[in-house]
């Protein structure tokens, strides 16, 4: 049984488990929280996201540095991203979830969290149906996988120094709000 | 205050998203792989097809990208129903229910709405992720710490997106 990789069920078991707990003790996995995101009323999530990126940038980058982890950054894919990003965001108002916090809303008993993933099921299925149709679209605005130090011709730290205190910024300058 | 953080109901949440970071920090280590969730339900879907048409899954062109097999992602979202369902107990926040507290404020005690509501949005996250490429897991978060351009390109158009759904679905009656 291999415990490490990125085929390993067992590492994959593990880790959503401790992915669950987290979001469920962040309060994340609540329907009221992800909408209030989005309505603007409660800022848990950003909270939560922006302190998540701030550790994991620095944290995986210095990993990287000592040799004991690559990155694996996603495909930028213009049109994909805008419109893809759009409709998930309206599905996320709709829903009240999105695909990790659907299961751990799951989890503590919210049982709407269900038939939002049996809907994640079929709007995936949805979308191998029509990506032939997509495929000269997406294939058009296909730009690999881009980082910001290789578009800004920059050193990789001074991108992660600037994000930083970009997202601490942002942090600090909504403390007071709910 | 409860002494055990485990057993509290809830963490601040700078305090989870701190850690949060540190677990992607052990799957980049343990798993070579960022957090990212959407894909299990392609793969789920891909399973569930290959069950009633096998014919069907082999001949579709994003099958032989994410085809029916039971990946990482999926024992993921199982690990995450059981976290959750772990750390709610613990924190004495497990409660079976079906209607939150501001969609019954604002659309009422209908549960066949709400199914629709439920039903609706995910086939718009299911579809939007993959169109995507990615989540909040696995575009917003991975995406970002990397440095990705996808991520922050994807931050601001679900929040676009949702913020603008958001705004419309709870806009207060006149």
């Amino acid at each position: 049984m291999n415990i490490l990789g990125p085929n390993s069920l067992v590492n994959g078991l593990l880790i959503g488990f401790l992915f669950g707990f987290i979001l469920q003790k962040s309060r994340v996995t609540k329907h009221d929280v992800i909408v209030g995101f989005l309505r603007l009323t409660d800022l848990t999530v950003l909270r939560v996201m922006g302190a998540a990126i701030i550790v994991a940038m620095i944290g995986v980058h210095l990993l990287n540095e000592m040799g004991l982890t690559d990155l694996y950054p996603p495909t930028a894919n213009f049109f994909g991203l805008v419109a893809g990003g759009i409709i998930f965001g309206a599905g996320m108002a709709t829903a009240g979830y999105c695909p990790g916090t659907a299961a751990g809303a799951l989890g503590e008993g919210s049982l709407d969290a269900l038939v939002a993933m049996a809907g994640m099921i079929i709007g995936s299925a949805l979308y191998a149906e029509v990506y032939p149709a997509l495929l000269p679209r997406l294939t058009a605005s296909e730009a690999g996988p881009l980082t910001w130090p290789e578009v800004l011709h920059m050193n990789r730290w001074i991108v992660i120094v600037v994000l930083t205190a970009v997202f601490s910024g942002v942090l600090y300058a909504v403390r007071k709000r709910p | 205050m409860e002494k055990n953080w485990l057993k509290r109901p809830w963490w601040p949440p700078l305090v989870g998203g701190a850690v949060l970071g540190v677990l992607i920090m052990v799957s980049f280590l343990v798993a070579s792989r960022p957090l990212g969730a959407s894909r299990a339900y392609i793969s789920c879907a891909a399973i569930i097809e290959n069950v009633f048409s096998p014919e069907h899954v082999t001949s579709t062109l994003y099958f032989t990208r994410y085809g029916p097999e039971f990946d990482w992602t999926l024992m993921l979202i199982l690990g995450v129903i059981a976290g959750a369902f772990v750390s709610s107990r613990l924190g004495g926040q497990f409660r079976v229910s079906f209607i939150s507290p501001e969609w019954r404020k604002r659309f009422g005690e209908s549960r066949g709405l709400k199914a629709a509501f439920s039903l609706v949005g995910g086939i718009l996250l299911g579809f939007g992720a993959r169109l995507a490429g990615g989540c909040t897991s696995g575009q917003a978060l991975s995406g970002t710490l990397q440095l990705a351009v996808s991520g922050l390109i994807f931050f601001a158009m679900f929040f676009v997106g949702g913020v603008a759904a958001a705004m419309t679905l709870y806009r207060r009656k006149p």
